[in-house]
């Protein structure tokens, strides 16, 4: 295996047409534009970015196409949505709309056939599974509903099963990190590293350009929050910290 | 002012696409109609999902033939990731399936003891030795471009690369640029602006 760069990944937490934020995906608090602030991190760099509607899992509005028709009009790297998508024609709306990838979480956990069903309609590229794990003793747990509810579920056998089914990348958030900027949870990324052989975009924790160093050989790819919305870091500052350690980036 | 045309046959990232195309001032047309995509004078195919239901939609809609028709009249055709991997003779994909034969020339399965498949992210793309006339790249500099695929064509000549990119210790055929005909595996339109160069710079010198 040779180290592939990098991706670093923006994640854009969406709520009524705002980019929120909130720790271990509770108590949000609106952080900013979803146009403006993507348009921001692709003039400084971004590789990818992703956003993710917390509500329409909930109430099932798909208010986010507009978000991204905006966004895909001017900003030219990859763009992945997540929030809502049960049925081969949401994925269709929303790639229609300029998305590059749909991240799918609570409908696939009801239906894991679902994965199969997608990845043949729209191609493996564009299927994301994404899992919240929350620890539990000595394993992970699958939550859902933006880590509202418990699935029975074990992270690294849901991860495995999914990857099987055809996904295309798996996007894991770790609801114990999220929002805390104290690091990633490098425990879980050790386990699932043992087992799946798609791509990895791990998501929660990051604080510093260290904690970015931190990851980076065990990882695809880095989905960063907290520290870009509150202007904490930079993503420049965040790629020279890697260049500086010899790690390949865009 | 030349007729540009962006083919919708349902498989492809039109928006993403089109929005490029209006950034960099072209002026293009999404359309399905095989009339309007004959008289072409330039034709965008783009692409993302499978081989085998991608290539019968488009010959569903009549548009393979148009394509190869609008070639005759001495049209060009950029196609883009599975766009580009449709220009081939065939594909391995599900079984094998034919392709639309404008490259010579078989697309193959990515080999994932040699890295991880979907081969997701930006790589760099190398130059080939080659040299075209209508289209030169010489005078770019060359940055990482995003790859999103699991198949990759393989062309039976090695005087039409364009730009190969590194996968594991292997080379891939990144670009192939053929006559009327070129295409890219990876996404210039999601290539930051350094794709857009790269799009900007074909689109220009095929006009």
């Amino acid at each position: 295996m040779s180290l592939n760069p990098i991706r670093l990944i923006a994640r854009l937490d969406i709520k009524s047409n705002s980019v929120v934020k909130g720790i271990n995906l509770e108590g949000i608090r609106k952080v900013g534009d979803p146009k403006a602030l993507a348009k921001k991190y692709y003039n400084e760099g971004i590789d990818e970015i992703i956003y993710m509607d917390v509500v329409a899992s909930l109430y099932g509005r798909n208010s986010i196409k507009e978000v991204i028709k905006e966004a895909a009009s001017e900003i030219f790297v990859p763009l992945t949505v997540g929030g809502g998508i049960r049925n081969l024609n949401d994925i269709r709306e929303v790639l229609k709309s300029g998305a590059d990838k749909v991240a799918i979480n609570t409908e696939a956990i009801k239906n894991p056939f679902f994965i199969k069903e997608a990845a043949e309609a729209v191609g493996s590229q564009a299927i994301v599974i994404s899992i919240e794990a929350k620890k539990n003793n000595n394993s992970w747990e699958v939550y859902y509903n933006n880590g509202r509810e418990r699935s029975g579920k074990d992270v690294i056998k849901w991860a495995l099963e999914a990857q099987n089914l055809g996904a295309g990348e798996l996007l894991i958030t770790s609801i114990d990190h999220e929002g805390l900027k104290k690091g990633m949870d490098l425990d879980l990324l050790n386990e699932l590293r043992k087992d799946i052989a798609i791509p990895i975009i791990f998501s929660g924790g990051i604080g510093s350009a260290q904690d970015v160093l931190e990851v980076v050989p065990k990882v695809d790819a880095i989905a960063i929050a907290s520290v870009l919305h509150y202007n904490l870091i930079g993503i420049k500052q965040i790629k020279q910290n890697l260049n500086n350690h010899n790690i390949t980036i865009r | 002012m030349q007729n540009i045309i962006i083919i919708d046959y349902g498989y492809g990232n039109i928006y993403s696409i089109l929005s490029a195309f209006k950034v960099l001032k072209f002026n293009a047309k999404v359309s399905n109609n095989p009339c309007e995509i004959r008289k072409a004078d330039i034709l965008v195919l783009p692409g993302v999902g499978a081989f085998k239901s991608a290539i019968t939609a488009l010959k569903k809609l009549h548009i393979d033939t148009a394509i190869k028709e609008a070639i005759k009249r001495g049209g060009y055709i950029v196609g883009i990731c599975l766009g580009f991997q449709m220009l081939f003779d065939q594909s391995e994909e599900f079984g094998l399936t034919k392709g639309l034969g404008l490259l010579t020339g078989k697309v193959t399965k990515l080999d994932n003891s040699v890295n991880k498949v979907p081969n997701v992210g930006w790589r760099h793309l190398i130059k080939s030795e080659n040299n075209f006339n209508k289209i030169n790249f010489n005078f770019m500099k060359l940055d990482m471009v995003y790859f999103v695929h699991s198949y990759i064509p393989v062309s039976s000549s090695s005087d039409n690369i364009l730009f190969y990119t590194k996968f594991g210790d292997k080379l891939l055929h990144a670009s192939v640029f053929s006559k009327q005909v070129i295409g890219f595996q990876f996404h210039p339109e999601k290539s930051g602006p350094v794709g857009l160069n790269i799009l900007d710079t074909t689109i220009r010198g095929l006009k």
